[in-house]
Protein backbone atom coordinates (compact mmCIF):
# COMPACT_ATOMS: atom_id res chain seq x y z
CA UNK A 1 0.00 0.00 0.00
CA UNK A 2 2.85 2.09 1.29
CA UNK A 3 4.63 1.71 -2.13
CA UNK A 4 1.56 2.39 -4.80
CA UNK A 5 1.10 5.82 -2.25
CA UNK A 6 4.66 6.63 -2.92
CA UNK A 7 4.49 5.96 -6.82
CA UNK A 8 0.95 7.88 -6.75
CA UNK A 9 2.98 10.57 -5.34
CA UNK A 10 5.83 10.83 -7.62
CA UNK A 11 3.30 10.80 -10.79
CA UNK A 12 1.15 13.64 -8.83
CA UNK A 13 4.37 15.61 -8.09
CA UNK A 14 5.78 15.09 -11.95
CA UNK A 15 2.47 16.05 -13.32
CA UNK A 16 2.33 19.11 -11.13
CA UNK A 17 6.05 20.17 -12.07
CA UNK A 18 5.21 19.55 -15.70
CA UNK A 19 2.18 22.22 -15.29
CA UNK A 20 4.57 24.44 -13.80
CA UNK A 21 7.06 24.61 -15.91
CA UNK A 22 4.37 24.88 -19.34
CA UNK A 23 3.18 28.07 -17.55
CA UNK A 24 6.91 29.42 -16.71
CA UNK A 25 7.32 28.82 -20.21
CA UNK A 26 5.85 32.14 -22.13
CA UNK A 27 3.52 31.33 -24.82
CA UNK A 28 4.61 32.73 -28.14
CA UNK A 29 2.46 35.20 -29.14
CA UNK A 30 2.11 36.76 -32.65
CA UNK A 31 2.45 40.42 -32.66
CA UNK A 32 2.31 43.06 -35.20
CA UNK A 33 4.39 46.31 -35.30
CA UNK A 34 3.79 49.67 -37.52
CA UNK A 35 6.03 52.68 -36.94
CA UNK A 36 4.17 56.30 -37.83
CA UNK A 37 5.23 56.93 -40.84
CA UNK A 38 4.73 59.87 -43.43
CA UNK A 39 3.59 58.07 -47.31
CA UNK A 40 3.29 60.56 -49.91
CA UNK A 41 3.12 59.18 -53.16
CA UNK A 42 2.05 60.25 -56.66
CA UNK A 43 -0.52 59.40 -58.29
CA UNK A 44 0.54 58.43 -61.71
CA UNK A 45 0.11 55.38 -64.01
CA UNK A 46 1.22 51.95 -62.56
CA UNK A 47 2.78 53.94 -59.51
CA UNK A 48 2.88 51.57 -56.32
CA UNK A 49 2.61 52.61 -52.94
CA UNK A 50 4.67 50.53 -50.28
CA UNK A 51 3.13 49.99 -46.83
CA UNK A 52 5.43 48.96 -44.19
CA UNK A 53 5.11 46.32 -41.07
CA UNK A 54 6.97 44.34 -39.14
CA UNK A 55 5.95 41.00 -37.94
CA UNK A 56 7.39 37.80 -35.57
CA UNK A 57 5.62 34.98 -37.25
CA UNK A 58 5.98 34.84 -41.04
CA UNK A 59 3.60 31.72 -41.02
CA UNK A 60 0.56 34.56 -39.88
CA UNK A 61 -2.35 34.95 -42.15
CA UNK A 62 -2.18 38.30 -42.27
CA UNK A 63 0.97 38.33 -44.91
CA UNK A 64 -0.51 35.47 -47.19
CA UNK A 65 -2.05 37.35 -49.90
CA UNK A 66 -4.42 34.37 -50.83
CA UNK A 67 -6.33 34.80 -47.16
CA UNK A 68 -6.50 38.53 -47.44
CA UNK A 69 -9.84 39.55 -48.78
CA UNK A 70 -9.66 43.04 -48.88
CA UNK A 71 -7.37 46.15 -47.41
CA UNK A 72 -9.11 49.82 -46.76
CA UNK A 73 -6.97 52.77 -46.04
CA UNK A 74 -9.32 55.43 -44.15
CA UNK A 75 -8.74 58.28 -41.99
CA UNK A 76 -9.87 57.73 -38.50
CA UNK A 77 -10.79 61.35 -37.94
CA UNK A 78 -12.84 62.20 -41.00
CA UNK A 79 -15.35 59.72 -43.00
CA UNK A 80 -13.07 59.16 -45.68
CA UNK A 81 -11.86 55.61 -46.92
CA UNK A 82 -10.72 53.95 -49.88
CA UNK A 83 -9.94 50.22 -50.94
CA UNK A 84 -6.47 49.62 -52.15
CA UNK A 85 -5.34 47.20 -54.59
CA UNK A 86 -2.69 45.10 -53.31
CA UNK A 87 -0.06 44.36 -55.58
CA UNK A 88 2.26 42.22 -53.66
CA UNK A 89 3.41 41.40 -50.46
CA UNK A 90 7.45 41.09 -50.09
CA UNK A 91 10.04 40.36 -47.17
CA UNK A 92 12.52 42.98 -45.76
CA UNK A 93 15.48 43.16 -43.79
CA UNK A 94 14.77 41.70 -39.72
CA UNK A 95 15.26 44.11 -36.57
CA UNK A 96 15.41 42.77 -32.96
CA UNK A 97 12.69 44.87 -30.80
CA UNK A 98 12.36 43.90 -27.03
CA UNK A 99 14.49 40.65 -27.76
CA UNK A 100 11.85 39.39 -30.53
CA UNK A 101 12.67 38.98 -34.18
CA UNK A 102 10.83 40.95 -36.61
CA UNK A 103 10.58 40.91 -39.98
CA UNK A 104 10.07 43.89 -42.25
CA UNK A 105 6.79 43.14 -44.31
CA UNK A 106 6.46 45.57 -47.57
CA UNK A 107 2.87 45.91 -47.91
CA UNK A 108 2.73 47.38 -51.86
CA UNK A 109 -0.57 48.74 -53.29
CA UNK A 110 -1.35 50.17 -57.15
CA UNK A 111 -1.74 53.78 -56.00
CA UNK A 112 -5.32 55.30 -56.71
CA UNK A 113 -6.32 57.46 -59.48
CA UNK A 114 -8.25 60.60 -57.69
CA UNK A 115 -9.01 63.95 -59.28
CA UNK A 116 -7.55 65.95 -56.57
CA UNK A 117 -4.98 65.17 -53.36
CA UNK A 118 -6.05 63.28 -51.07
CA UNK A 119 -4.26 63.35 -47.22
CA UNK A 120 -4.97 61.25 -44.72
CA UNK A 121 -4.03 63.07 -41.61
CA UNK A 122 -4.24 59.66 -39.10
CA UNK A 123 -4.22 56.89 -41.47
CA UNK A 124 -5.73 53.45 -40.49
CA UNK A 125 -4.96 50.13 -42.42
CA UNK A 126 -8.09 47.76 -41.81
CA UNK A 127 -6.87 44.42 -43.51
CA UNK A 128 -9.95 41.73 -43.71
CA UNK A 129 -8.80 37.89 -43.56
CA UNK A 130 -10.85 35.44 -45.58
CA UNK A 131 -11.58 34.16 -41.88
CA UNK A 132 -13.88 36.84 -41.35
CA UNK A 133 -11.35 38.90 -38.34
CA UNK A 134 -10.00 42.30 -39.13
CA UNK A 135 -7.11 43.83 -37.83
CA UNK A 136 -6.96 47.44 -37.76
CA UNK A 137 -3.80 48.96 -38.02
CA UNK A 138 -2.05 53.02 -37.48
CA UNK A 139 0.18 53.71 -40.19
CA UNK A 140 0.46 57.35 -40.11
CA UNK A 141 -0.08 60.06 -42.20
CA UNK A 142 -1.00 59.07 -46.05
CA UNK A 143 -0.98 61.56 -48.72
CA UNK A 144 -1.62 61.10 -52.55
CA UNK A 145 -0.70 63.63 -54.83
CA UNK A 146 -2.17 64.72 -58.12
CA UNK A 147 0.58 64.19 -61.17
CA UNK A 148 0.54 67.05 -63.19
CA UNK A 149 1.44 67.54 -66.82
CA UNK A 150 5.55 68.20 -66.46
CA UNK A 151 5.11 72.16 -67.51
CA UNK A 152 8.51 73.30 -66.21
CA UNK A 153 11.50 70.89 -67.11
CA UNK A 154 14.48 71.45 -64.11
CA UNK A 155 17.59 69.84 -65.55
CA UNK A 156 18.22 68.65 -62.46
CA UNK A 157 21.97 67.15 -62.01
CA UNK A 158 21.87 65.34 -58.50
CA UNK A 159 19.29 64.64 -55.86
CA UNK A 160 19.93 63.35 -52.44
CA UNK A 161 18.26 63.86 -48.77
CA UNK A 162 19.37 63.53 -45.19
CA UNK A 163 18.53 62.88 -41.97
CA UNK A 164 18.85 65.86 -39.39
CA UNK A 165 22.39 65.75 -37.13
CA UNK A 166 22.68 63.00 -34.32
CA UNK A 167 18.28 62.30 -35.68
CA UNK A 168 18.88 58.40 -35.75
CA UNK A 169 15.36 58.23 -36.54
CA UNK A 170 14.42 57.49 -40.44
CA UNK A 171 13.43 60.60 -40.74
CA UNK A 172 14.77 62.57 -44.11
CA UNK A 173 15.73 66.71 -42.87
CA UNK A 174 16.32 68.13 -45.83
CA UNK A 175 16.62 67.45 -49.57
CA UNK A 176 19.21 68.38 -51.67
CA UNK A 177 19.05 68.91 -55.48
CA UNK A 178 22.01 70.82 -57.95
CA UNK A 179 20.84 71.63 -61.17
CA UNK A 180 22.27 73.50 -64.45
CA UNK A 181 21.29 77.19 -65.20
CA UNK A 182 18.87 79.46 -64.16
CA UNK A 183 15.82 78.31 -62.35
CA UNK A 184 12.10 80.42 -62.18
CA UNK A 185 11.15 82.09 -58.75
CA UNK A 186 9.90 79.12 -56.61
CA UNK A 187 6.61 80.40 -55.32
CA UNK A 188 5.99 76.82 -53.05
CA UNK A 189 7.71 73.38 -52.63
CA UNK A 190 5.72 70.70 -51.52
CA UNK A 191 6.22 66.66 -50.61
CA UNK A 192 2.52 65.87 -50.40
CA UNK A 193 2.51 65.67 -46.36
CA UNK A 194 3.90 69.35 -46.23
CA UNK A 195 3.26 71.79 -48.26
CA UNK A 196 5.20 75.25 -47.84
CA UNK A 197 9.00 74.04 -47.26
CA UNK A 198 11.34 76.61 -46.25
CA UNK A 199 14.49 76.35 -48.95
CA UNK A 200 17.41 78.11 -49.95
CA UNK A 201 18.92 78.66 -52.89
CA UNK A 202 23.01 78.49 -53.21
CA UNK A 203 24.88 78.48 -56.18
CA UNK A 204 23.52 75.86 -58.41
CA UNK A 205 21.72 73.73 -55.25
CA UNK A 206 18.64 74.42 -53.99
CA UNK A 207 18.34 72.95 -50.13
CA UNK A 208 14.42 71.86 -48.98
CA UNK A 209 14.20 71.97 -45.28
CA UNK A 210 11.47 69.64 -43.90
CA UNK A 211 10.30 69.99 -40.44
CA UNK A 212 10.91 67.63 -37.73
CA UNK A 213 8.03 65.26 -36.41
CA UNK A 214 7.09 61.99 -34.63
CA UNK A 215 6.69 60.44 -37.95
CA UNK A 216 9.14 58.47 -39.92
CA UNK A 217 9.83 59.54 -43.64
CA UNK A 218 12.35 58.77 -46.38
CA UNK A 219 10.26 58.25 -49.49
CA UNK A 220 8.63 61.20 -51.02
CA UNK A 221 7.79 62.82 -54.53
CA UNK A 222 8.79 66.07 -54.66
CA UNK A 223 6.73 68.90 -56.30
CA UNK A 224 8.38 72.77 -57.31
CA UNK A 225 5.62 75.49 -57.95
CA UNK A 226 7.19 78.75 -59.85
CA UNK A 227 5.69 82.03 -59.90
CA UNK A 228 4.38 81.56 -63.54
CA UNK A 229 1.82 79.17 -62.43
CA UNK A 230 3.60 76.19 -63.68
CA UNK A 231 4.79 73.27 -61.92
CA UNK A 232 7.97 70.70 -61.51
CA UNK A 233 7.49 67.16 -60.23
CA UNK A 234 10.33 64.89 -58.95
CA UNK A 235 8.80 61.38 -58.77
CA UNK A 236 9.02 59.42 -55.56
CA UNK A 237 12.45 58.17 -54.62
CA UNK A 238 13.62 56.44 -51.81
CA UNK A 239 16.20 59.09 -50.01
CA UNK A 240 16.89 57.17 -46.75
CA UNK A 241 17.59 52.73 -46.32
CA UNK A 242 17.73 52.06 -42.43
CA UNK A 243 18.41 48.77 -40.83
CA UNK A 244 17.84 49.87 -37.62
CA UNK A 245 14.26 51.25 -37.69
CA UNK A 246 12.71 49.79 -35.08
CA UNK A 247 15.72 50.47 -33.03
CA UNK A 248 15.26 53.85 -32.88
CA UNK A 249 11.66 54.41 -33.55
CA UNK A 250 10.69 54.54 -29.83
CA UNK A 251 6.99 55.80 -29.08
CA UNK A 252 6.18 55.76 -32.80
CA UNK A 253 5.77 52.21 -32.74
CA UNK A 254 2.34 50.70 -32.57
CA UNK A 255 1.91 47.13 -31.42
CA UNK A 256 -0.62 44.47 -31.80
CA UNK A 257 -1.39 41.43 -30.69
CA UNK A 258 -2.37 38.58 -33.57
CA UNK A 259 -4.67 35.85 -33.23
CA UNK B 1 72.82 28.84 -47.85
CA UNK B 2 70.76 27.04 -44.96
CA UNK B 3 70.82 30.01 -43.36
CA UNK B 4 69.66 32.35 -45.74
CA UNK B 5 66.28 29.51 -46.96
CA UNK B 6 65.94 29.64 -43.66
CA UNK B 7 65.59 33.53 -43.22
CA UNK B 8 63.32 33.73 -45.95
CA UNK B 9 60.69 31.04 -44.46
CA UNK B 10 60.55 32.98 -40.80
CA UNK B 11 59.80 36.26 -43.39
CA UNK B 12 57.25 34.90 -45.43
CA UNK B 13 55.65 32.82 -42.55
CA UNK B 14 55.60 36.31 -40.99
CA UNK B 15 53.86 38.16 -44.52
CA UNK B 16 51.74 35.06 -44.35
CA UNK B 17 50.25 35.56 -40.80
CA UNK B 18 49.53 38.66 -41.20
CA UNK B 19 48.19 38.61 -45.12
CA UNK B 20 44.47 39.35 -45.32
CA UNK B 21 42.77 36.02 -45.39
CA UNK B 22 39.61 36.94 -45.90
CA UNK B 23 37.57 40.49 -47.11
CA UNK B 24 33.77 41.49 -47.55
CA UNK B 25 32.09 43.51 -49.64
CA UNK B 26 32.56 46.94 -47.21
CA UNK B 27 36.23 46.87 -48.59
CA UNK B 28 35.07 47.34 -51.68
CA UNK B 29 33.72 50.50 -51.34
CA UNK B 30 34.71 53.60 -53.07
CA UNK B 31 35.67 55.43 -50.18
CA UNK B 32 35.47 54.30 -46.10
CA UNK B 33 36.39 56.20 -43.40
CA UNK B 34 35.94 56.31 -39.11
CA UNK B 35 35.48 58.86 -36.90
CA UNK B 36 38.09 57.23 -34.87
CA UNK B 37 40.54 54.74 -34.71
CA UNK B 38 41.86 52.50 -37.56
CA UNK B 39 40.64 49.69 -39.60
CA UNK B 40 42.29 46.01 -39.05
CA UNK B 41 43.73 47.28 -42.56
CA UNK B 42 45.83 49.66 -41.46
CA UNK B 43 46.72 47.76 -38.29
CA UNK B 44 50.83 47.71 -38.13
CA UNK B 45 52.90 45.16 -37.17
CA UNK B 46 53.28 46.85 -33.47
CA UNK B 47 50.06 47.30 -32.95
CA UNK B 48 49.54 43.77 -33.51
CA UNK B 49 52.31 43.34 -31.15
CA UNK B 50 50.93 45.53 -28.29
CA UNK B 51 46.94 44.09 -28.75
CA UNK B 52 48.35 40.16 -29.00
CA UNK B 53 49.65 40.65 -25.53
CA UNK B 54 46.50 41.30 -24.35
CA UNK B 55 45.13 37.55 -26.02
CA UNK B 56 48.38 35.56 -25.28
CA UNK B 57 47.23 35.30 -21.54
CA UNK B 58 46.52 30.61 -21.85
CA UNK B 59 43.17 29.61 -21.95
CA UNK B 60 41.63 25.89 -21.31
CA UNK B 61 39.58 26.48 -24.22
CA UNK B 62 37.77 29.11 -26.60
CA UNK B 63 38.61 32.24 -27.62
CA UNK B 64 40.05 35.44 -26.06
CA UNK B 65 39.44 38.27 -27.47
CA UNK B 66 40.99 42.01 -27.58
CA UNK B 67 38.65 44.88 -28.97
CA UNK B 68 40.74 47.81 -30.02
CA UNK B 69 37.75 50.16 -31.89
CA UNK B 70 33.98 49.24 -30.31
CA UNK B 71 31.16 49.54 -32.81
CA UNK B 72 33.08 53.37 -34.33
CA UNK B 73 30.86 54.91 -36.28
CA UNK B 74 31.76 54.83 -40.00
CA UNK B 75 30.88 56.72 -43.21
CA UNK B 76 31.18 55.23 -46.68
CA UNK B 77 30.37 55.81 -50.27
CA UNK B 78 29.30 52.52 -51.99
CA UNK B 79 29.88 51.72 -55.77
CA UNK B 80 27.01 52.59 -58.30
CA UNK B 81 24.31 50.40 -58.23
CA UNK B 82 22.39 51.98 -61.37
CA UNK B 83 23.69 53.36 -64.81
CA UNK B 84 21.23 54.01 -67.54
CA UNK B 85 21.79 55.86 -70.76
CA UNK B 86 19.42 57.42 -73.06
CA UNK B 87 21.14 57.94 -76.44
CA UNK B 88 17.48 58.15 -77.86
CA UNK B 89 15.50 61.51 -79.22
CA UNK B 90 12.51 60.93 -76.62
CA UNK B 91 12.69 60.46 -72.21
CA UNK B 92 12.58 56.84 -71.20
CA UNK B 93 10.64 55.86 -67.85
CA UNK B 94 13.09 53.15 -66.49
CA UNK B 95 11.79 51.17 -63.68
CA UNK B 96 14.81 49.47 -61.48
CA UNK B 97 14.22 47.11 -58.50
CA UNK B 98 17.17 47.50 -56.08
CA UNK B 99 17.64 44.52 -53.78
CA UNK B 100 19.68 44.86 -50.82
CA UNK B 101 20.61 41.28 -49.08
CA UNK B 102 21.94 40.45 -45.95
CA UNK B 103 25.82 40.07 -47.36
CA UNK B 104 25.69 43.85 -47.95
CA UNK B 105 24.48 44.86 -44.17
CA UNK B 106 27.42 43.27 -42.60
CA UNK B 107 30.95 42.78 -43.74
CA UNK B 108 34.00 40.56 -42.39
CA UNK B 109 37.24 40.10 -42.60
CA UNK B 110 39.87 38.47 -40.84
CA UNK B 111 43.67 38.72 -40.41
CA UNK B 112 46.61 35.84 -39.29
CA UNK B 113 44.83 32.37 -38.85
CA UNK B 114 41.42 33.50 -37.90
CA UNK B 115 39.14 32.14 -41.23
CA UNK B 116 35.90 33.31 -42.64
CA UNK B 117 33.45 30.78 -44.25
CA UNK B 118 30.68 31.64 -45.97
CA UNK B 119 27.08 31.19 -44.89
CA UNK B 120 24.23 30.77 -47.58
CA UNK B 121 24.38 34.56 -47.95
CA UNK B 122 26.84 36.34 -45.49
CA UNK B 123 30.14 35.26 -44.14
CA UNK B 124 30.70 34.18 -40.40
CA UNK B 125 34.02 33.80 -38.63
CA UNK B 126 34.98 30.01 -38.51
CA UNK B 127 35.00 28.18 -35.26
CA UNK B 128 32.31 30.26 -33.14
CA UNK B 129 34.26 33.90 -32.89
CA UNK B 130 30.75 35.20 -33.57
CA UNK B 131 29.93 33.79 -30.20
CA UNK B 132 32.99 35.04 -28.51
CA UNK B 133 32.81 38.76 -29.61
CA UNK B 134 29.22 38.90 -28.08
CA UNK B 135 28.03 41.60 -30.45
CA UNK B 136 24.44 42.72 -30.05
CA UNK B 137 21.12 41.31 -31.93
CA UNK B 138 21.92 44.18 -34.49
CA UNK B 139 24.57 42.20 -35.81
CA UNK B 140 22.33 39.03 -36.33
CA UNK B 141 20.85 38.57 -40.15
CA UNK B 142 18.41 35.73 -41.79
CA UNK B 143 19.81 33.76 -44.37
CA UNK B 144 17.81 34.58 -46.89
CA UNK B 145 17.25 38.57 -45.80
CA UNK B 146 16.87 40.36 -48.30
CA UNK B 147 14.79 43.94 -49.33
CA UNK B 148 13.80 44.94 -52.63
CA UNK B 149 13.12 48.47 -53.24
CA UNK B 150 11.78 49.43 -56.60
CA UNK B 151 12.61 53.24 -58.66
CA UNK B 152 11.53 54.61 -61.32
CA UNK B 153 13.40 57.09 -63.35
CA UNK B 154 12.72 59.50 -66.18
CA UNK B 155 15.45 59.21 -68.14
CA UNK B 156 16.00 62.46 -70.42
CA UNK B 157 17.54 62.05 -73.82
CA UNK B 158 21.28 62.90 -74.09
CA UNK B 159 21.42 61.84 -70.75
CA UNK B 160 23.09 58.98 -68.36
CA UNK B 161 21.54 58.42 -64.66
CA UNK B 162 23.61 56.92 -61.78
CA UNK B 163 22.77 55.71 -58.91
CA UNK B 164 25.13 55.92 -55.70
CA UNK B 165 24.61 54.42 -52.25
CA UNK B 166 26.70 56.40 -49.19
CA UNK B 167 25.85 55.64 -45.61
CA UNK B 168 26.61 55.38 -42.38
CA UNK B 169 27.65 52.18 -40.14
CA UNK B 170 29.98 50.85 -37.28
CA UNK B 171 33.04 49.19 -37.20
CA UNK B 172 34.41 46.63 -34.17
CA UNK B 173 37.99 45.52 -34.87
CA UNK B 174 40.61 44.08 -32.75
CA UNK B 175 42.35 40.99 -32.27
CA UNK B 176 41.64 37.39 -31.13
CA UNK B 177 43.26 34.17 -29.98
CA UNK B 178 41.80 30.60 -29.86
CA UNK B 179 43.22 28.26 -26.91
CA UNK B 180 42.63 24.15 -26.93
CA UNK B 181 44.02 21.97 -24.34
CA UNK B 182 46.60 25.53 -23.37
CA UNK B 183 47.45 25.49 -26.82
CA UNK B 184 47.31 28.54 -28.96
CA UNK B 185 45.60 26.87 -32.09
CA UNK B 186 44.19 30.46 -33.80
CA UNK B 187 45.46 33.82 -33.92
CA UNK B 188 44.92 36.86 -35.69
CA UNK B 189 42.52 40.14 -36.20
CA UNK B 190 39.01 40.35 -36.87
CA UNK B 191 37.03 43.31 -38.07
CA UNK B 192 32.95 43.41 -38.10
CA UNK B 193 31.26 46.39 -40.08
CA UNK B 194 27.18 46.55 -39.88
CA UNK B 195 25.64 49.18 -42.54
CA UNK B 196 23.10 51.11 -40.01
CA UNK B 197 21.95 53.86 -42.96
CA UNK B 198 21.89 54.04 -46.73
CA UNK B 199 21.56 57.03 -48.61
CA UNK B 200 20.98 56.89 -51.91
CA UNK B 201 21.76 59.69 -54.50
CA UNK B 202 20.64 60.45 -58.13
CA UNK B 203 22.91 61.66 -60.23
CA UNK B 204 22.30 62.33 -64.16
CA UNK B 205 25.16 63.97 -66.86
CA UNK B 206 24.89 64.64 -70.00
CA UNK B 207 26.17 61.66 -72.69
Amino acid sequence: MKRILFYLAVILLSICLGVILDKMNPKFQPKLLTVDTEYSYLMKEESIATFSLYVNDLSHDIINETMILRIILEDSEKEDLIELTLYEIDLGHTEVYLNEVFTRVFFRFLVPHLSEDWIFDDAMLRIELTDHTEINLRLGRVTFLKSFEQETLVDWQSLDGFKRTNDLRSRLGEIRLTYIGLLKPITQIEIGTHVNLSFQMIEDTLTIHIPNDDYLLYDVPLRLHFDDGTTFTMPNFMYIVDYQILKESGPMINVYQLD
Amino acid sequence: MKRIVFLFLCVLSVYVYHLNVSASSYQGYEKISLSSGKFLDDYTDKDYRDYYKKVHKLKFNGWRVYIVNDEVKATFISETLFSYYNDGYTPIEYEYSLERKSSSKIGLSATGSIGLKMGKTSPKFKNNLDSALKLSADYSVSEDEKETYKMKFLVDPGTQVDLYVYGEGKVTNGVAARYSLFIRVEKGGFEVFLVTTEYQRLEKKKI
